[in-house]
């Protein structure tokens, strides 16, 4: 019975979640973008950091469709795998941010006291700062390069998990279930684990599939101005950076991986926007 | 500074630094003291407005600060006036003539305002109304005391770009919340009264549906601020940002420290107003 009520539930969202045919598009869009990521050393015509000196700076042709850059390498190529990078940066940076703003948020809200006292005000100090600009202080200290851009996206990403867990506990712990699992004998661990993470989720989810796209425009703001990911490696940001030296002469190495940031960041929201509408119980019936 | 791996005196000196520069570096900057005695030390010099010195130009931070702040202000406040008039009158026009083409067209580019990156942006403009039409001037800044035409003529493109994210936040949220408030018995009370539609949206409606969006508001000063750092990069407008990214590239840690908490500064300020602003539009909020 209970699995027949989950099973409803889950094609309740997911009706609700597609019933709008924008919602449809972003996310066939997106499942294009994790389609190129996967199979981009297939899809990719030319190696990406591979440069050739005989055709610097090209024009798009049938040869190199989006043209090539100032080291010859095929545009197109660098998109695609871009791509990888831009999602792996989004998903994970979120993952992070998650998973450290989530555990402080679900410490703080179930023992309350002094423990969420540090903890919130901790997060307050955090959330004063801008993110891009929290984050291009950690990295300028950290340095460039994916594991550091990581660390420095999932640190400036983190207050809105832990003050929204939080704030969902407080009401949470106070429900009839905790009760019993406590005189059971239940542990802290396993009541924050099994109860009160499974029950504050879903909101959560919808902050983690919207800040993907948050994540990915962070990542490539910050490898624009050079502190993020750096060359060769192709990311949509250093690539609209490099592009914008060449740009009487060839604007499109600018203005593709820049469309290419739109339409995937774009697409992610909307996705986001249509599981908020199935998951925020204040929508429900309105749809 | 602590994060450093190494001898943050050494790192900003470079390898070719001796170990005399160096010793006079930390003696200094009080790395030689204890963590709390430095962290003190700092705390006390920063509250004085001494952050100390560049270690690159050797000038005083307050003094680069000084200089940059009020290009970053003077942007960053027409974006933030921009940001509030077009954004909230487009939600007001959303919730009002809901479902109307505009209403879609309007929610597609706001969509679209969240998503796009503000440098692509930049220098899309840069290239259409800059370098093909040639309307616009493409680069730098001019103080509006100096010459206040071509301050505000230079000033068009990066204020448009570091606005387009606030317009399109407080548009969403005015819509949303504007629909919720007109669906109440006070408004229809109102127009059933034979008040004006614009006095009922203006007078009766707005005020109550603008708490949720000064709030957004209060949020949206620190993407304004981080969206300077990249706008400034890109019109290369010697402001708090590029003050921030050049110091970052130069490894200048004192001016990079000092630049964000200062903005972290303003941003907090700025949010202390936006609560103040909560009992100015509902008089049930009241701070004791």
């Amino acid at each position: 019975m209970i699995k027949g009520n989950r099973e409803s539930e889950v094609r309740r969202i997911a009706r609700v979640t597609f019933s709008r045919p924008i919602v449809i598009v972003s996310a066939v869009m997106v499942g294009i973008c994790v389609l190129t990521a996967s199979f981009a050393p297939l899809l990719a015509p030319y190696p990406p950091n591979e440069p050739n000196f005989t055709e610097l700076l090209q024009q798009p042709s049938r040869k190199h469709l989006l043209g090539t850059d100032e080291l010859g390498r095929d545009l197109l190529s660098r998109i695609i795998y871009g791509s990888r990078i831009s999602l792996l940066v989004g998903v994970f940076a979120v993952l992070i941010a998650g998973m450290l703003g989530m555990s402080l948020g679900l410490v703080a809200g179930y023992f309350g006291g002094w423990i969420e006292t540090v903890i919130m005000r901790f997060i307050d100090a955090v959330m004063a700062f801008p993110p891009i600009l929290l984050a291009l202080a950690i990295a300028t200290m950290l340095g460039g390069g994916l594991r550091n851009v990581l660390i420095a996206l999932g640190m400036a990403m983190l207050p809105p998990y832990c003050r929204l867990m939080c704030g969902q506990l407080i009401s949470l712990k106070q429900r009839d279930y905790i009760t019993p699992a406590r005189i059971l004998g239940a542990s802290n661990l396993r009541i924050m684990a099994r109860h009160l993470l499974v029950n504050a989720f879903p909101p959560m989810l919808v902050l983690l599939t919207i800040n993907i796209g948050t994540a990915i425009l962070s990542e490539s703001s910050l490898s624009f101005l050079g502190i993020g990911i750096l060359p060769p490696t192709a990311t949509w940001g250093n690539m609209v950076s490099g592009g914008y030296k060449h740009l009487l002469r060839n604007p499109i190495l600018s203005f593709a991986p820049g469309g290419a940031i739109l339409l995937v960041v774009l697409s992610l929201n909307i996705l986001g926007d249509g599981l908020r509408d199935a998951l925020d119980p204040r929508l429900r019936g309105r749809i | 500074m602590h994060m450093l791996p190494g001898d943050p005196a050494g790192v900003m000196l470079g390898e070719t630094a001796t170990k005399e520069q160096i010793a006079d570096l930390r003696r200094e900057l009080w790395l030689d003291r204890p963590f709390v005695v430095q962290y003190l030390h700092w705390v006390d010099n920063a509250i004085h407005g001494d952050f100390g010195k560049s270690s690159i130009t050797r000038e005083y931070i307050k003094d680069l600060i000084f200089r940059s702040l009020p290009v970053t202000f003077y942007l960053a406040s027409m974006a933030l006036v921009l940001s509030v008039s077009l954004g909230i009158l487009a939600g007001i026009y959303c919730a009002v003539r809901r479902g109307s083409v505009l209403d879609s067209v309007i929610s597609v580019v706001s969509n679209a305002g969240l998503a796009v990156p503000i440098f692509w942006l930049g220098i899309l403009g840069i290239y259409t109304f800059g370098l093909r039409l040639g309307w616009l001037p493409i680069q730098g800044y001019v103080s509006p005391t100096v010459h206040l035409s071509e301050s505000l003529q230079k000033a068009v493109m990066p204020v448009i770009c570091l606005s387009i994210h606030g317009i399109a936040v407080l548009a969403r949220q005015t819509r949303s919340s504007m629909l919720e408030v007109i669906n109440q018995d006070y408004i229809r009370t109102a127009k059933a009264k034979g008040l004006k539609n614009r006095v009922v949206v203006f007078k009766h409606a707005l005020k109550n549906a603008l708490i949720p969006t000064v709030t957004m508001l209060g949020l949206q000063l620190r993407h304004l601020v981080g969206g300077s750092v990249l706008v400034e990069t890109v019109f290369s407008i010697p402001g708090m940002g590029q003050l921030i990214v050049n110091s970052a590239f130069n490894r200048d840690y004192l001016v990079v420290q000092a630049g964000v908490l200062l903005i972290a500064v303003v941003v907090c300020f700025a949010n202390l107003l936006v609560d103040i602003s909560y009992s100015w539009l509902d008089p049930r909020v009241r701070y004791d």
